[in-house]
Parts: structure tokens; sequence; C-alpha cells
């Protein structure tokens, strides 16, 4: 393997199983998959958009060079495909392509990169997962409730970002980064 | 070690109670098995209530491979799994590694908190964990670059039907021996 490739590699397999294990624990210990009604589908990627959103995106500005928001996307996949949970999967592969893009044009630090690429990829993991399991486990969705839950996805996740952006220029300026 | 995997497989086909807790009595971490009976406890309370009791396998399942886990990475002798697998077994041991270290690191973070005086919030454990977090990264990187010293390089061995039995036989005594003995 090539240096870059390596550095890739390790560095977005680090960040992946990292934010992975935070939103299992979270997921679990917090049990609102389980609640019912119209509401109920849409709760589960709230609490996914916390701390395990910081972790991705501060990986973003970790790794950053091309095609690491793809292979934390793809690696995120893997991991979820392994936990049996097959909507997720396909959501964090679809997210991964969407930051990859974004992420082109935009860039890696700095304010506006940063929020961007956080709340795309948060936005779209709410919405789309939702829409996924829809999918798969063939419950019914609410068309209202949808657009106001991806409204809140992706102010949520935003807000992550401009968190994200404060914890990432702290490293940068006492040198953890480079 | 093939007995927890074996263990993991079939919690995937079951509903997990009973290798959730054969698993947790073998690693007896008293504190893990109070939170993780407090989950499960929850979690089929709320699934009962709302009629989804078809989820609740996830649950037991998730904590099978928490205690699989756990207990692989207390029991299974880093340097044997270097010495069979060679330079294969290096993510392995670096996925075992990782819970431990990060236990350490988090108790070495409060009682530092604890001695300074300093109030707890969540800020203060952030920052040190993902700087930790990156710097794990970064050594990971630089020992793949450097590679291991010695001789690490080696084919797997080729397994026939006799010894395919003998792990069969050695993952049913080791079973009993650990259930029993502990």
């Amino acid at each position: 393997m090539k240096r870059e490739t390596r550095r890739l590699v390790v560095y977005s397999t680090v960040f992946s199983i990292a934010s992975f294990g935070v939103a299992a624990a979270m997921s679990l210990s917090a049990g609102v998959f389980a609640v019912g009604g119209p509401v109920g589908v849409f709760l589960d990627p709230v609490i996914n958009l916390t701390v395990p959103l910081l972790l991705i995106s501060i990986g973003f500005q970790v790794i950053n060079s091309k095609g690491g928001p793809l292979l934390m996307g793809l690696i995120s996949a893997a991991l979820f495909a392994v936990a049996f949970l097959p909507f997720l999967a396909l959501t964090n592969v679809v997210v991964g392509l969407a930051v990859e893009g974004s992420s082109r044009i935009l860039g890696y630090r700095g304010m506006r990169a940063v929020v961007v690429n956080t709340a795309l990829a948060g936005g779209l993991e709410g919405i789309v997962s939702v829409l996924l399991g829809a999918l798969f486990v063939g419950y019914l969705i609410n068309a209202t409730l949808a657009l106001i839950f991806t409204v809140a996805y992706f102010a949520e996740s935003s807000v992550i970002g401009i968190m994200s952006q404060s914890l990432g220029s702290y490293l940068l300026k006492s040198g953890v980064l480079k | 070690m093939p007995a927890l995997i074996l263990i993991s497989a079939t919690a995937a086909l079951t509903n997990g109670v009973l290798q959730m807790g054969f698993t947790a009595l073998v690693h007896r971490k008293w504190r893990v098995i109070v939170i993780e009976a407090a989950v499960v406890a929850a979690s089929f309370i709320v699934l009962s209530n709302f009629h989804r009791l078809y989820l609740f396998p996830f649950a037991t399942r998730i904590m099978t491979y928490v205690n699989s886990y756990l207990i692989a990475s207390e029991l299974v002798d880093r340097p044997t799994v270097l010495d069979v697998f060679g330079e294969r077994g290096v993510p392995l041991v670096i996925a075992l590694a990782y819970y431990p270290t990060f236990i350490s690191v988090g108790r070495e973070l409060i009682e530092n908190l604890k001695v300074r005086g300093l109030k707890f919030s969540p800020s203060k454990v952030v920052l040190p964990l993902l700087v930790f977090t990156i710097k794990v990264a970064n050594e990971l990187e630089a020992a793949y670059t450097v590679k291991l010293y010695g001789k690490f390089r080696r084919t797997l061995p080729k397994l026939g039907l006799w010894d395919y039995l003998f792990v069969l036989s050695s993952v049913v005594v080791s079973c009993l021996s650990l259930v029993i003995l502990r």
C-alpha cells in the first residue's frame, strides 16, 4: 500500500469504529427505536446525530484528503451490515458519496466547509435512514412529519457542525492536527 | 476464541438470551452485567408495551457481542495471536487492546479531574479523548509504516478433518470449563 492510502485507511477505520460504537451504545441505552406511533420512527436518528455525527465530522477534518468521506461511509456501512441493519448500511453509502461530492467543491477544513459537510451528512443520514427503514421494515410514514423532521435533522446537524468546527480549530491551533 | 465466534454466530439465529447469560457469566464484571440487565429489561418492557417484541433479539444479540468482546480482550493471549497469524494478526491484536486502553485513559482523565478539583464537564472529557483518538491513529499509521521487527510473514496452515474435530472438541471443553472452573 502507498503511504497516503495507508493513512486514509487507518484514520477512517479508527473514526468510523469510534462513531459506530458510540452510536450503538447511545441508541441501545435510549431505546427510542421502540417508541410507536407516527412520530416514533423519526426519533432514532435524532440521537444518532449527536456525538456519533460529531466524531464523523471531526474524522473528515482529520483525514483532510480525497476519498476520506467515501471510505468512512463504506466502513460504517460494513459495520452496520455486520450488525444486521441493512438500511443503515445503504444510508451510509449514500452519505459517503454525497459528502465526497460536496467536499471536493468546498474542501475539508474551515467554517463553511465543515458546517456544510456535517449538515449534509447528518441530514441525509436522518431522512434516508427513515425512508429506507420504511421500505425494508414496511411501516408507513406521514409526509408532513417527514418534511418537518428533515428540516430538524439538517438544523441539528448544522449545530453539530459548528461544534465540530470549534473542536477542530482547537486541535489545529494546539498542533495535534497537521 | 473459536468458542466465542460460535456463540456469537448462534446468537444471530436464536433469541440470544441463553448466549447472553453464558457470556456474562464468563467475564463476570458485575458492573457491566448490571448495566446490561437494566438495558435488556428496559428494552423488553418498552417493546412488549408497543407490541414489537420481534425487535427484542437485537438487544440480546448486541449484548452477546459486547460480552464476547470483553472476554476476548481479557482472556486471549496477544503474543500467541501474533505467533500463529503473523502479520495478519496485527489488526486483531489492536482490536482486542482497544477497549482496555480506552478504559484506562478514561480512568486517568477522571482521576486528574478529581485531583485538580475541577468540575466534571463534557468538553473537559471530550477534548482529551479526541486528542487520544487522533494520537492512536497516528501511532497505528507509524507502526504500519515502520513494519514489525522479526520474522512475521507466514502462510496460514491448512486444516484437515481431524484438525476441525480437535477444534470442535476443544470448543466444547473450553465452554464447559469456563463456566464450571471460574
